[in-house]
């Protein structure tokens, strides 16, 4: 049985995360993130690695709710989908909604393996289990990902940077 | 990967976890609420289990009741009276008229004894104590020829039947207890 405190600390921990994976499928993230803690709780036996199989247990719920929402009307979809995935008040380089959006825009087998690994903490080998491949596919794809992000967004290299200015300041 | 490309995506990953995920928008004690009663609900198996033996030792003992033997028979016994043992019937009064038509002697006549009702008999049963109440049950139940025979001094008939009002009352307060 689960301990109320160890339930608190996956939901300090995970819950985030876990909702923004959720968004990558469907709008209403939070209630299959909700309903996922829940049946955690339910289990008898706690897994082996909580966390992945949270991902797990959201990823599922959340294609049958996006499979739901389908069947909604197609407003109440946009509506949901024009919710911001990140906070804008932090000191990132970039602007939260740029980032949203270029993220949006990536496949979703590259967006479901970055955002499990890089805000779920999960390794590869968890995130290709997840995904359904294997784990150098999965950091394939996340590679992938990331350079049609720093594309995307603009991201320059110090280095890359560095080196160009560097050029540029020669005679 | 070269160390430049290494130097690039550790780059954009720093650029891209700075960013931080909105706050789950989750109802904290309502779902603390229903994990703690997830975690205490026994599970849909076991209550199904639970009801579906008890159903079959409902059905069993259903079964054992309807059809076990009740214990109560019924016992039917013939007694064969010879005719040299039997009383015989007064002769008719014989009529110059009516041709007798005599029995065959040959083969024997088997004769129910039934109990002579007696006044002793009768009182024993009108008595809280005889049992009158079951002995009508059981005479509604399983019939006449069910009742006990009557005891041996009745059915010789010692006991004179009273003559008139008086007696009978007289006899049927000796034998009912308390009086």
């Amino acid at each position: 049985m689960m301990e109320p405190e160890l339930l608190a600390r996956l939901i300090e921990r995970h819950a985030a995360a876990l909702v923004l994976y959720a968004r990558q499928w469907c709008a209403a993230a939070e209630d299959v993130v909700q309903e996922a803690l829940v049946k955690l709780a339910g289990q008898r036996v706690l897994p082996r690695n909580v966390p992945a199989w949270l991902y797990r247990v959201v990823r599922n719920g959340a294609i049958s709710a996006a499979r739901a929402e389908s069947r909604r009307r197609r407003h109440e979809a946009e509506a949901a989908q024009a919710r911001p995935w990140f906070q804008a008040d932090t000191d990132a380089v970039m602007d939260s909604e740029t980032a949203t959006l270029a993220l949006r825009q990536l496949p979703l087998e590259q967006r479901e393996i970055i955002v499990a690994h890089l805000w779920g903490g999960l390794s590869f080998e968890d995130a290709g289990q997840l995904a359904g491949c294997s784990s150098s596919t999965a950091h394939r794809r996340y590679l992938a990902g990331l350079a049609l992000l720093r594309e995307r967004l603009g991201i320059a290299c110090p280095i890359t940077s560095e080196l160009n200015s560097n050029t540029s300041k020669r005679p | 990967m070269s160390d430049h490309k290494r130097v690039e995506q550790q780059h954009v990953e720093a650029a891209l976890k700075a960013l931080l995920p909105v706050p789950a928008a989750l109802d904290r004690d309502r779902l603390m609420f229903r994990a703690g009663r997830a975690a205490h609900r026994s599970p849909a198996w076991r209550a199904g289990l639970l009801a579906g033996l008890l159903a079959l030792l409902a059905g069993a003992g259903g079964t054992f009741l309807v059809m076990r033997d009740s214990g109560l028979r019924v016992e039917y016994v013939s007694v064969y009276v010879s005719p040299a043992t039997a009383p015989k019937p007064p002769p008719p009064a014989e009529s110059p008229k009516a041709p007798s038509t005599p029995a065959p002697e040959s083969s024997p006549v088997p004769v129910v004894a039934l109990p002579e009702p007696t006044w002793d008999w009768f009182a024993s049963m009108t008595s809280p104590a005889g049992g009158y109440l079951q002995l009508r049950d059981q005479a509604l139940r399983w019939g006449v020829e069910a009742l006990p025979s009557a005891p041996a001094g009745v059915a010789e008939g010692t006991a004179p039947l009273p003559k008139n009002l008086l007696q009978m009352q007289a006899k049927m307060l000796n034998k009912m207890p308390g009086f």
